[in-house]
This record gives structure tokens, sequence and C-alpha cells, in this order.
């Protein structure tokens, strides 16, 4: 007797990348400016642009993006986080709430905390389960943490890699 | 006869299948049909947010005298190689068990308050809860039979998820994903979005008079926003009351590798920009 599901699935199938990359603000900002880069950095970036394109990763970003680049047009910006190659996600309470969470423990270990935009980016990703955080960011401004500086420290509370894009052509190695 | 019954019953019930009877608690409250089929939904929703594939659920069996017996098997869809189909059918539906084992395992561990195993989410115990909650509203019980184990879903086991759930937060968010799965029928119609990372799944409540413009955008890459529901810690919602669907423009082929090109064409003039940058702070571009 021919087998009938009582509610039919649609016929789509989900192909998921083998990886999600946040990426953070610094680096559409350091785009404009590929001087300011180098060698590595500028490869390193337009590499990932091209695997993002062939579909081999996923871009995650926050919605802060809207106000962190406000001399791109909006329209760039959700084009690129069409929700196919690009995920914009929303800045909403549960990343606040997470943001938050994440500012008391780094206070708690390290008598230092991270700036209300590094927290609400690295929580996004974190949220977001992303793989790898890609960010330029290595400054430590009013004795806060970077996520570069303060890498190993970040990496283990969040549970991500935080990448500079000067070790993303390593990335070849990993067949993303 | 009744003997025969029985035995044809018998011989098409695996093992494998889940079998749930609901009878009502008083003799004032009958089983109407409709509420049923909102109870079977809520059942099955919970067996399928506990399987990993794309599993489905078949009556197999059903008894609408009272007690209402229905007995489900849980089928997985896989794909038929282009020089096997029948009928240029691309998939098959076979009998799989799984589900059925993890129910027993979800309702063991919540009946003896021991820790959930790690593929019972919030979702999963979301729509449990409701299936019990349904039941309570038409002065229902119901027990479910799988791997051998019969365990009753009343009030206390409401309480139970709700304890092992956590508080109830609200928020007004927004998701983007893949609408599918639509669902049309019971008193919640519902569809499920699909985020290309980040939550596998976000099941979306939404008004029916809304079917027809839902209906258009499904297989559509969306951006849901509405009142979202989250259930302790967990920072995706278990649903979302769905306020508005918009659908979401796809970028042109090679958009991301070409750009560092494209980010020069959409600068705003370059002496307003270091202006306004100046006056922004170092965070801006």
């Amino acid at each position: 007797m021919p087998v009938t599901p009582i509610s039919s699935s649609p016929a789509w199938e989900r192909r998921l990348p083998k990886e999600s990359i946040y990426i953070d603000s610094c680096i559409w900002i350091a785009q404009y400016k590929p001087d300011e880069l180098t060698d590595e950095q500028r490869s390193g970036i337009s590499w990932l642009n091209e695997q993002i394109s062939m579909g081999n990763v996923i871009a995650v970003a926050s919605s802060l993006l809207l106000v962190e680049l406000l001399t791109v047009s909006a329209e760039l910006i959700e084009i690129a986080y069409d929700g196919r190659k690009g995920l914009l996600v929303a800045a909403d309470d549960a990343i606040c709430h997470r943001a938050r969470e994440l500012q008391q423990k780094c206070y708690a270990d390290k008598q230092k905390c991270l700036s209300n935009l590094d927290a609400l980016h690295l929580s996004t990703a974190s949220v977001q389960r992303c793989q790898r955080f890609l960010t330029l960011d290595k400054t430590r401004k009013n004795n806060q943490l970077s996520p570069l500086a303060d890498k190993q420290y970040l990496e283990r509370l969040l549970g991500l890699k935080i990448v500079d894009p000067t070790t993303l052509e390593d990335q070849k190695k990993l067949d993303l | 006869m009744a003997t025969t019954t029985a035995k044809t019953e018998r011989s098409i019930t695996g093992k494998k299948d889940l079998t749930v009877t609901i009878e009502p608690r008083s003799k004032q409250a009958r089983s109407l049909l409709p509420d049923v089929i909102d109870q079977l939904e809520s059942l099955t929703r919970f067996l399928k947010s506990l399987s990993d594939g794309d599993t489905t659920f078949e009556v197999i069996s059903l008894s609408k005298q009272s007690p209402m017996t229905a007995v489900l098997r849980g089928l997985r869809r896989t794909k038929v190689a282009a020089k096997k189909r029948v009928e240029g059918r691309a998939y098959t539906y076979r009998s799989n068990g799984t589900t059925t084992d993890r129910a027993a395992k979800a309702l063991t561990a919540l009946a003896s308050h021991k820790k959930l195993p790690s593929y019972v989410d919030p979702y999963a115990l979301t729509h449990l809860r409701d299936f019990a909650d349904d039941l309570g509203k038409t002065d229902h019980t119901a027990t479910v039979t799988a791997n051998g184990e019969t365990f009753k879903v009343d009030e206390r086991l409401k309480e139970q998820i709700d304890s092992s759930l956590g508080n109830i937060r609200i928020a007004y968010t927004s998701y983007t994903g893949e609408l599918g799965r639509l669902n049309a029928h019971g008193s919640k119609w519902s569809f499920t979005i699909f985020p290309p990372a980040g939550p596998t799944r976000i099941l979306c409540y939404f008004d029916s008079k809304e079917i027809e413009a839902i209906r258009s955008l499904v297989t559509e890459v969306v951006t849901v926003r509405g009142r979202a529901v989250y259930r302790g810690e967990t920072a995706w919602p278990v649903h979302i009351r769905v306020d508005t669907v918009e659908s979401r423009k796809s970028a042109p082929e090679g958009f991301w590798a070409e750009l560092p090109s494209k980010l020069k064409d959409h600068w705003h003039d370059a002496s307003d920009a270091d202006k306004f940058i100046a006056c922004m702070g170092a965070e801006v571009a």
C-alpha cells in the first residue's frame, strides 16, 4: 500500500553552508580604504568575499551595521545581507541580554569591560553560533578589552574563533 | 468480529509506532473532531521537532469511538535516484522509529524530573505543552504509548514542562529565512522559517486572513516581524506571532565578490562623509 504522509512537507531542501562567519563592521569600513590594509589583509578579505559569493560560507552581521555605516546606502547593506548569502540579525532584547551578561562577566573576570558595540557584535555572533568572528579591532581603548588583543579569553568565553583577515588565507586549508 | 479487527490492527501496528489515546475526563466532555485534529496537530509538531531529518507522520489507525485512539508512524523522506523513480516521484517515505524512541526518552525524563536529552529543545517542549494545554481546554486527558511504555499527558505533565522551560519572555523582533512548512489547518495557522545561519527553524503563527499572501511566499526568503516568545535562557524564540512578512530581494550573482567596487559607488560625497564621521566619532564610517 503506498504510504501517504498526513501533512506533506514542501519540496525544499536545505543546503547548509559549511560555516557562518560574523563580519565586524570594521571590515566593511576597511574595504572603503583598502590602502590602509596590508596585502595579506586585503587578500584575506577578498578571498572571503569570493567564498560568500560562491555560497561556501554565510556572512552574518548585526543590524547595528545600519547605524555604524551611515555613509553607505542602506539598500546596499540590505542586498548584501539578503537572507541567502548574508544574514543581518536584529539587535533585539535577546542579543542585548547576552551582551549585558558578557560585559558583566568580563568585568568580574578581568576588571575590564567591552565597549557596548563590541559586546553587541560578539554576542550576536555567539547567539547565532557563528564559528568565526572576523575583525581588525586590536586597540584597547580606555582600558577596555578588545576582540583581537584579548582574543584567547574571549574565544574561551564565547566558544568561537576570533580571526584577523591576515589569517583568512589559512582557512583554505580548512576546505571551506 | 471484534477479534478480527484486533488482529488486523496488531498486524499493521509496528513496534516503533506511537499510540495516542484521548479520552474525556468527565461524562459531559465530548470529543469533537476539530478539537482532536488540533490536539493531534500539536502532538505531531512535538514529534517533528524531535526528529533530525525530514520526517513526517502518518496516521495508520484511527478509532473515532470514545476513547479515541490514533496510531502514528514516523516516515523519513528519502530521495530516489533518477533511474529508480516510479511515476516520476523524486522522494519515497520509509518507516522510521527514531522519533518514537526520542519521544519515549523525553517523556521518561520529564516524568522522573531527570535531565532532558539534548535533542529536546524548548521548541519541542512548547509543542508538547500545547498538546497538554489543548487537552485541558476540552476537558480531556491523553495517554501516549511509545516503545512499550505509557505516559499520561495531563496538567501534571504541563507543570513539569513549565518548570523545565523556565520563564516566558516576550519581545518584538525580526527573523529572516526561507518560508516553508505552511500549515493551514487546525486553529493555529503557521509556517516555519529556516534562517541560513543560527536557529535551524522558527515557528511563526499568522492570521488566517493572510493565507493567500503567505501562500505566495512559500520557498521565498522573507523577513518576519512580530511578537517573539522566548522560554528560559534560550536566545531563540519558540515561536513568533507574525505582524508583517516581507519578501527579500536577492543579491545579484557575484555581488559579494565585487563588494569593494560596489562600495565605492555607494559611498556618499567624500567631503560630507568626512565631516559626518568626525561628528559621529570613530565607530562610524
